[in-house]
């Protein structure tokens, strides 16, 4: 059953008209908003489909304080949330993964169900825990609440992998008079690099995107991220919504994201398959 | 410290040193889900108000009876349930035949897996913007698209339209989910025994049947456990609706629903008898979920 | 002070007890190789000496003070690991100075002492390296450095060799040989591999099944094997079994085995027993008990064969014999030994001795 040379090689030209057709779906919508971006004032209710090239729109969206403001909110909150996060499991994880005790089994349980809590429900409960700690309208609000989607998953994805660790190399550092801490900080976060990368990138690229709780939890502009802030973004009337303007906001918190997912694309392909293979 | 690590054994140390290092960990996840989960789960019996949430007393079951008496609470979860099946499967068939498509060994699918990242790492809100922008009646590209092609004459207004907003919300999670689906199946393809597609190759198994009989079998718990994966995304789905048709009732979430009694109406009461709702609700599901496909194994192995 | 005194220690692994009762000291300077079949118990008796493994039972003196409780790092001994366990993201220089960091002193005492080891070892122009990019050989030596350079009194070897191939393991094994020459450490040194045991060993320790079978030296459990069990561990290749009776005849004992009879001192045992020949004491057409058999297969390794043969009984034997026998297949021989060579062993598989010998 050979099959011929034309045969092969219509097969090949459908294979590459199917990858047009999914770059062109994926690609597209991004394309059309950074050109709409470059388009300035009312060039942008004109269809062309190249862009002008003017950056007026990121002008605009940069000279205005409180757009810049939350830029600066979502880096701290971001930051926050995976040194956080990572510094809570990398020693959660070296317990679950590396001491025999009992409630090992209990505690992963609980970590993986907590995983799958659905925010909504602890919507109520965690405004009264905020407000109790008097982080309400603050972004520590948010680096506390951003907890609840990185820890367990971070928690999770880092015990898998300091598990396959090898034994006798955390017993040769004990026997080189290396405390746990010692053993954690010394010798198994170096070796941790690429799950260390996978879960943190995890954690930003999440905290960076949140929504709901930073809706919630914030009141006031100045103390906004940036998806709230473009969500927010409105004209006075339906004719005048700014759309240059969100266009542009929404490419400048959208490209850093893609290079990093572009640079890491390995690293997030492993984190997210550990999570949903192993989680 | 040497009298202290010498009347304890050091298995007994090493225990310890496990809670020492757990502590942190259990102390912020019980701070930020399990005492909250708690605490909605009371306020759910009681006529809290969001402003004052100290001063309370009991009402028993009062705010589910409310809740469960709001056509607009059944609404949405009409909303949500259609959204997660619809959703879920159109995504779950595009993700296997996309990963197929990228598994094959040719030239520039290395291009192709990063293509598909993209739609994955924009935020949710930028995506709903960017295909709000797209949809925008007068002045989108989608309807200057359709008009140039001579399939409508005035402008579709998307969003705005009762028996549309819907087909488009799943259109654009389509759009930005497909590729997480894509990216769990290929990693499960990977992971496929490649001597079984040469020995049927050999015995002349035709493709079609390679595919059914051999791929699909072998796929099948990658794809589940994908399918969970995105079924809890969906039934929780907040901030795509919110964006992109704030106000309609028509593509209202459960979560929306919820936080909008407690933080809008300020009704701590009922708004935590709808979280808690939401919870046992995403919980039934996973459990059904869970025991039908088995995956209880391949979830706690290993 | 570097000796070790085991007193009744036991390991317990929930229900299962994986050593028993075991009793041992180790003098100091003194060279004891744990040999035994895998799950005998040496690896984790060896972890216990560490402070790897809590002891559940009994106790641990080294150098005359009670260890059980002291953790690893304080009970002044260095452990090479069967993986080489080297740290994969430190240089060897690193490896080799990481447990003189941790003891936080100062650099240049570290590089000073990392340096003595490297030029002791031969490992100086390494030192740059990651253990990746080092051979199975080098890591070992690495990994042994790394042992060295803390100066501890006592060595522990948990099955150092067995990732090496045969050329290096000899090699290294010679090495391990002369590091304890040379710096006189009490050392304890597990193995698999009767050979290394017996080219190593001050004394030996054979384990089975959690309890000490015999302790001696190499020399002493080849020639006087406490039961039948050191007797066949002990020796390559394995020494031959046969059944024979044993009966008291007057003043002395009485051996019968197949069809050849000889008189012994005297036992004082009567019933079945275990013939134990080794095959380099079994003589082809010579002996004081002989015995028919026919050659199965012979296999010449050079200056010596093995000739595996049959008993009329259908029993194999191995014997060693010297040069290149001319036997062909299927061809008639008799097969003896000298009755001093013989070990006797009871129904309980220990080792008979004579009565007033």
């Amino acid at each position: 059953m050979v099959r011929s040379n034309t045969g092969r090689r219509l097969h090949r030209i459908a294979i590459y008209a199917l990858f047009g057709i999914v770059a062109l779906y994926t690609l597209f919508p991004f394309y059309w908003m950074i050109a709409s971006s470059l388009k300035s004032g009312q060039a942008i209710f004109d269809v062309t489909f190249l862009p002008d090239l003017k950056f007026n729109n990121y002008q605009a969206i940069l000279s205005d304080g409180v757009f810049l403001r939350s830029l600066l909110n979502s880096l701290i909150v971001a930051f926050s949330v995976v040194a956080l996060s990572l510094l809570l499991a990398v020693g959660a994880a070296y317990a679950l993964g590396r001491i025999d005790f009992r409630g090992r089994s209990p505690i992963m349980l609980l970590v993986l169900a907590v995983s799958m809590f659905p925010q909504i429900a602890l919507l109520s409960g965690l405004f009264e825990m905020i407000r109790w700690l008097g982080l309400y309208n603050t972004i520590g609000s948010l680096i506390f609440a951003y907890m609840i989607f990185t820890l367990p998953f971070n928690i999770w994805v880092l015990t898998t992998f300091m598990r396959d660790l090898p034994k006798q190399i955390e017993e040769a550092a004990i026997m080189d008079g290396c405390s746990p801490l010692r053993i954690v900080r010394c010798i198994f976060l170096p070796m941790m690099g690429p799950a260390l990368i996978s879960t943190g990138l995890l954690a930003f690229i999440a905290s960076w995107n949140e929504f709901m709780f930073a809706l919630t939890f914030i009141l006031t502009d100045e103390n906004r991220t940036v998806p709230v802030a473009i969500a927010l973004i409105s004209g006075s009337s339906r004719y005048e919504f700014p759309y240059g303007a969100i266009m542009a906001a929404s490419t400048i918190v959208t490209v850093p994201l893609i290079v990093l997912a572009l640079l890491f694309q390995k690293h997030i392909v492993s984190g997210l398959t550990a999570g949903a293979v192993k989680g | 410290m040497m009298s202290g690590s010498r009347s304890a054994g050091l298995r007994q140390a090493r225990v310890r040193t496990a809670w020492l290092f757990l502590a942190p960990s259990l102390l912020v996840l019980t701070g930020v889900a399990l005492w909250p989960l708690g605490r909605t789960f009371l306020f759910s019996f009681t006529d809290a108000l969001l402003t004052e949430p100290d001063f309370y007393s009991y009402v028993g079951f009062d705010n589910y009876r409310a809740l469960f008496e709001d056509p607009l609470w059944w609404q949405s979860v009409r909303n949500t349930l259609y959204f997660t099946v619809i959703s879920v499967s159109i995504e779950t068939v595009l993700g296997l035949t996309i990963a197929l498509l990228l598994n094959s060994h040719i030239a520039g699918r290395g291009v192709m897996r990063a293509i598909i990242l993209i739609p994955w790492s924009i935020p949710v809100v930028v995506s709903a913007r960017m295909w709000q922008w797209m949809l925008h009646d007068q002045f989108g590209i989608v309807n200057h698209v359709l008009k140039l092609a001579g399939l409508i004459e005035t402008g579709v207004a998307w969003t705005a339209n009762s028996a549309l907003v819907m087909p488009v919300i799943i259109a654009v999670d389509v759009w930005i989910t497909t590729p997480f689906m894509v990216l769990l199946i290929l990693a499960g393809l990977s992971m496929l025994p490649r001597g079984i597609y040469e020995a049927a190759s050999i015995d002349g198994v035709p493709a079609w049947k390679q595919f059914t009989s051999l791929t699909l079998p072998l796929l099948a718990p990658s794809i589940a456990v994908a399918v969970l994966f995105r079924l809890l995304d969906a039934l929780r789905m907040f901030d795509l609706s919110y964006v992109l048709s704030s106000n309609s009732d028509d593509t209202k979430t459960v979560s929306i629903y919820a936080r909008e009694v407690l933080v809008n109406f300020q009704d701590m009461g009922v708004g935590s008898a709808a979280s808690t709702a939401v919870f046992l609700m995403i919980a039934l599901v996973t459990a059904i979920y869970v025991t039908v496909f088995r995956l209880n194994r391949r979830l706690m192995g290993v | 002070m570097s000796g070790i005194a085991l007193t009744n220690v036991v390991k317990r692994f929930g229900a299962l007890t994986v050593i028993d009762k075991v009793n041992l000291s180790v003098a100091e300077g003194e060279f004891v190789v744990f040999v035994g079949p895998s799950g005998c118990g040496k690896s984790t008796l060896l972890r216990m000496i560490a402070g790897l493994e809590e002891i559940s039972d009994g106790e641990l003196q080294i150098g005359g003070e009670r260890m059980n409780e002291t953790p690893p790092a304080r009970r002044g001994i260095a452990m090479v690991f069967q993986s080489y366990a080297l740290y994969p993201h430190m240089s060897v220089e690193r490896n080799l100075g990481f447990a003189l960091e941790t003891a936080r002193l100062a650099a240049g005492e570290i590089t000073e002492r990392v340096a003595k080891v490297a030029r002791f070892l031969k490992i100086e122009h390494l030192l740059a390296r990651r253990p990746a990019q080092l051979s199975g050989g080098q890591q070992q030596r690495v990994a042994i450095g790394r042992a060295l350079v803390r100066s501890q009194k006592l060595f522990l070897f948990d099955e150092p060799l067995s990732n090496l191939d045969a050329d290096l393991r000899m090699e290294m094994r010679v090495e391990i040989a002369r590091i304890h020459r040379e710096l006189k450490a009490t050392t304890v040194y597990v193995t698999h591999d009767q050979l290394e045991a017996m080219t190593l060993a001050d004394r030996i320790v054979v384990l089975k099944d959690g309890h000490i079978s015999q302790v001696g030296t190499p020399m002493e459990l080849y020639e006087h094997p406490a039961n039948k069990f050191v007797a066949s561990f002990i020796g390559a290749p394995r020494m031959n079994f046969l059944t024979g009776k044993l009966a008291i005849d007057g003043s002395g004992s009485r051996l019968d085995v197949l069809d050849a009879r000889h008189g012994l001192e005297n036992f004082g045992y009567e019933g079945e027993v275990s013939v134990g020949i080794r095959p380099e004491d079994l003589i082809l057409g010579g002996g004081d008990i002989r015995l028919p058999a026919s050659v199965q297969l012979v296999e010449p390794l050079g200056g010596e064969a093995l000739v595996h043969a049959r008993l009329g009984n259908g029993q194999s034997l191995v014997v060693k014999a010297q040069g290149k026998p001319d036997l062909k297949p299927n061809a008639d021989i008799t097969v003896g030994w000298l009755t001093s060579k013989a070990h006797l062993f009871g129904a309980d598989d220990r080792a008979l001795s004579a009565k007033g010998a």
